[in-house]
């Protein structure tokens, strides 16, 4: 009879323990009740929103209770949203999250998400580039499941003092105009490595994926149709080729890897076609070339490269005010701001055109680079995101490493990626 | 049938009796069947399934193990998984038993020193561990390259070439478990009785015999223990090519292994039923590799 008052003695105190850790939730969702106040649950990753504007969000909306959730970035964070929306929604399912570029991929279930067509979507969508709120809206134009948060516009990344040695440019302007088209590109290419034997692209997969990044289509159409196998995309599988043939590209070298960090300190590579976040990866690089980087526009077009998004769930209790909240972390002020704070791009049209947005950088020697981008962005073209894109980058990346890397026949690789594409597709 | 009625009575009485036993053994099993048993469930039906991750799920038969047959990645990732657990097993063994003999030997000073510092790679993250290696074995910047360059040998490829990035992997795998094996070996030996030893001495065997007609036979079941546990967590590789050359196992897919492919199938490309069915696989190959090991075991009592 003793063991067993121990044992249950000691399972009353597990479970006291157990229960303690909830304990604080629960006082909390009691309050909650009795003040009627609503609460909406938020779930983004680190540096993916501005703090110091989510602490507005608290002051601006006093009534709602702001459950603010940051969750491990890159695909974890993809699974967890995927685990979230094929189960039932409950107390602690967040109202509002923040979306990648691979916002494409959960366009087919945007009935998961609030059509911000019925929450003052027609005006939202004023207030930011077309091409950027087209990422967001399903095929037929019906859905628009997100308000945009930041956006990714590239330019080009240079070593001024390299640039200007070569006698190829002595200024941002003049090789903005030196790059517009691809053969002028290539003949920039041409002459830094005749006169430095350096480089400005590192792999051949990098410069086909950039210049798709450049296109009005993409590998679908709008009703998620493949059409990577068409002409626009092979034409620039073929000037990848070219480059490579032409030993105009480094190496086989990932951009933003550690070999490429290793070659941009070593100043192998004094050029790079990259987005606007990469400004803080360059500057962390490599310090010690403070000053002697520029950006110009983009070769041949600009570009994008990533950029996020704010959705509201189907699920949302509250999604007039989840919808309120989103636009107000993107208007104009507060996108300024985070892009002060935390390096995220504008979306806002008012804010691409505000005067504070920029201003001279000492890294850049005294550039103020904000200008370049703002242009850039205002050119993105809009292209259909399919849901199925990284199927089809992954399998042309993996071909072009081997005509990299075994000089495997071009033809013959582009035959094998699309095969490739076919096999998974069927799936 | 009526046997078994009654054993399941009985069954049902005697934890009836024993109630307090059963209910604090019972959080084990309630989270092995939530987080064990349902997940590999739920995946052998996935496996039968063509799914996105949140539509529909879709029943499709074996049409994933027929596309699986047919896939010559599938079947690379299989030999890569076998050449790379092969180049690091049996090194390591070797040194790992090398390692333990002379921790064992009287004439090594610090021996516990010896022990901790050998079993320290094992507790290292192995995301860190994988990144250093990284930088080792980087093609273009990297250290062993620079080394190979000063004996005017060619630098290696080491994330394109596909012997390259097999010994690269290797050699993390090597690194990080040969300690852990050592102490294991070493408690092994210890077990041996010194009676063996001296006797063998007056005899006028040499060390080299010592070791090979003494040490040896009675570390088998060591031994046995060490293959099974480096099989198991050999075919189960992941962590260090990914770090090493992405996910999808480098140019050529030198380093692409079993669980990288499966991984990249379903979080990558979103394909959770033919990722799936990459799984069912690899349970099937460990499921042989058991077998043999066991058939092993069994012959030689």
């Amino acid at each position: 009879m003793k063991k067993l008052g121990v044992s249950l003695l000691l399972l009353v105190l597990s479970i006291i323990l157990l229960s303690a850790c909830n304990s604080e939730n629960e006082a909390e969702a009691e309050t909650d009740n009795n003040s009627g106040s609503k609460k909406i649950t938020l779930w983004y990753w680190n540096r993916g929103l501005d703090e110091s504007v989510l602490e507005k969000v608290k002051e601006e909306f006093p009534d709602i209770q702001l459950d603010l959730q940051k969750l491990p970035p890159g695909k974890d964070y993809k699974t967890k949203l995927t685990a979230l929306l094929t189960s039932k929604p409950g107390k602690d399912s967040p109202d509002l999250v923040l979306m990648n570029i691979w916002l494409s991929e959960y366009l087919p279930y945007s009935e998961k998400f609030l059509n911000l067509y019925d929450y003052n979507g027609k005006d939202i969508e004023q207030n930011y580039p077309a091409w950027k709120v087209q990422q967001g809206v399903s095929g037929d134009g019906k859905t628009m499941i997100a308000v945009p948060v930041d956006t990714a516009p590239t330019g080009l990344f240079y070593r001024e003092d390299i640039f200007k040695d070569a006698g190829i440019a002595s200024s941002p302007e003049e090789l903005s105009d030196k790059v517009k088209s691809w053969d002028n590109y290539v003949s920039v290419l041409q002459e830094l490595k005749d006169k430095k034997g350096v480089y400005a692209e590192s792999s051949m997969k990098d410069v086909f994926s950039k210049q798709i990044n450049k296109l009005d289509k993409r590998y679908f159409d709008a009703d998620n149709k493949f059409i990577g196998d068409q002409e626009h995309i092979k034409q620039e599988w073929d000037k990848a080729i070219s480059l490579g043939k032409d030993g105009l590209v480094l190496g086989n070298i990932e951009e933003l890897t550690q070999e490429w960090n290793a070659a941009l300190i070593n100043g192998e590579i004094v050029g790079y076609d990259g987005p606007v976040w990469a400004k803080d990866i360059i500057i962390d690089t490599a310090p010690a070339l403070s000053g002697k980087w520029k950006v110009s526009r983009s070769p041949v077009a600009d570009g994008n490269d990533g950029g996020s998004f704010l959705s509201v769930l189907k699920s949302s209790k509250n999604p007039e005010i989840a919808v309120k909240i989103a636009e107000f972390i993107n208007n104009e002020e507060n996108q300024v701001t985070s892009y002060k704070n935390m390096s995220l791009f504008p979306a806002h049209n008012k804010a691409l055109a505000n005067t504070e947005l920029g201003q001279s950088e000492e890294y850049f020697g005294g550039q103020n680079t904000s200008e370049v981008f703002v242009e850039s962005a205002k050119n993105v073209k809009e292209a259909f995101r399919g849901t199925k894109e990284t199927i089809v980058s992954t399998a042309f990346r993996d071909e072009l490493d081997l005509v990299a890397t075994e000089n495997k026949d071009p033809e013959k690789a582009w035959q094998d990626a699309l095969d490739k594409i076919a096999r998974d597709l069927s799936m | 049938m009526g046997k078994t009625i009654r054993n399941n009575a009985r069954l049902w009485h005697d934890i009836k009796k024993n109630k307090m036993a059963y209910l604090f053994i019972s959080p084990f099993f309630i989270l092995f069947f939530i987080f064990g048993v349902y997940p590999l469930l739920f995946s052998l039906y996935l496996s039968l399934s063509s799914w996105d991750g949140i539509g529909e799920i879709k029943f499709i038969g074996l049409r994933n193990f027929e596309l699986l047959m047919t896939d010559p990645v599938f079947w690379k990732s299989i030999s890569n998984t076998i050449i790379i657990w092969f180049m690091s097993t049996i090194p390591m063994i070797i040194f790992a038993l090398t390692i333990a003999f002379l921790l064992n030997s009287t004439f090594v000073k610090f021996n516990n020193l010896f022990k901790t510092l050998y079993f320290l790679p094992n507790v290292t993250a192995i995301v860190a561990v994988a990144l250093v290696f990284g930088v080792i074995f980087s093609p273009n910047y990297g250290l062993v390259n620079y080394l190979l360059s000063l004996l005017d040998l060619n630098a290696v490829d080491w994330h394109g070439n596909s012997i390259g990035v097999k010994i690269a992997i290797a050699s993390m795998v090597i690194w990080r478990w040969t300690g852990y094996n050592a102490i294991i070996f070493l408690a092994g030996l210890q077990n041996i009785n010194t009676e063996l030893y001296e006797a063998a001495k007056i005899d006028g065997a040499s060390t080299f015999d010592i070791f090979t007609k003494i040490t040896i036979p009675l570390l088998k079941p060591v031994l046995l223990f060490v293959v099974i546990t480096s099989t198991i967590g050999g075919m189960q590789i992941f962590t260090e090519p990914q770090i090493l050359v992405s996910s999808n196992g480098g140019p050529g897919q030198g380093g692409m292994t079993i669980v990288l492919y499966l991984y990249q199938q379903a979080f990558t490309k979103n394909l959770y039923g033919y990722g799936s069915a990459v799984a069912v696989s690899l349970l099937v190959i460990i499921m042989l590799f058991s077998l043999i090991n066991w058939t092993l075991v069994q012959r030689k009592k």
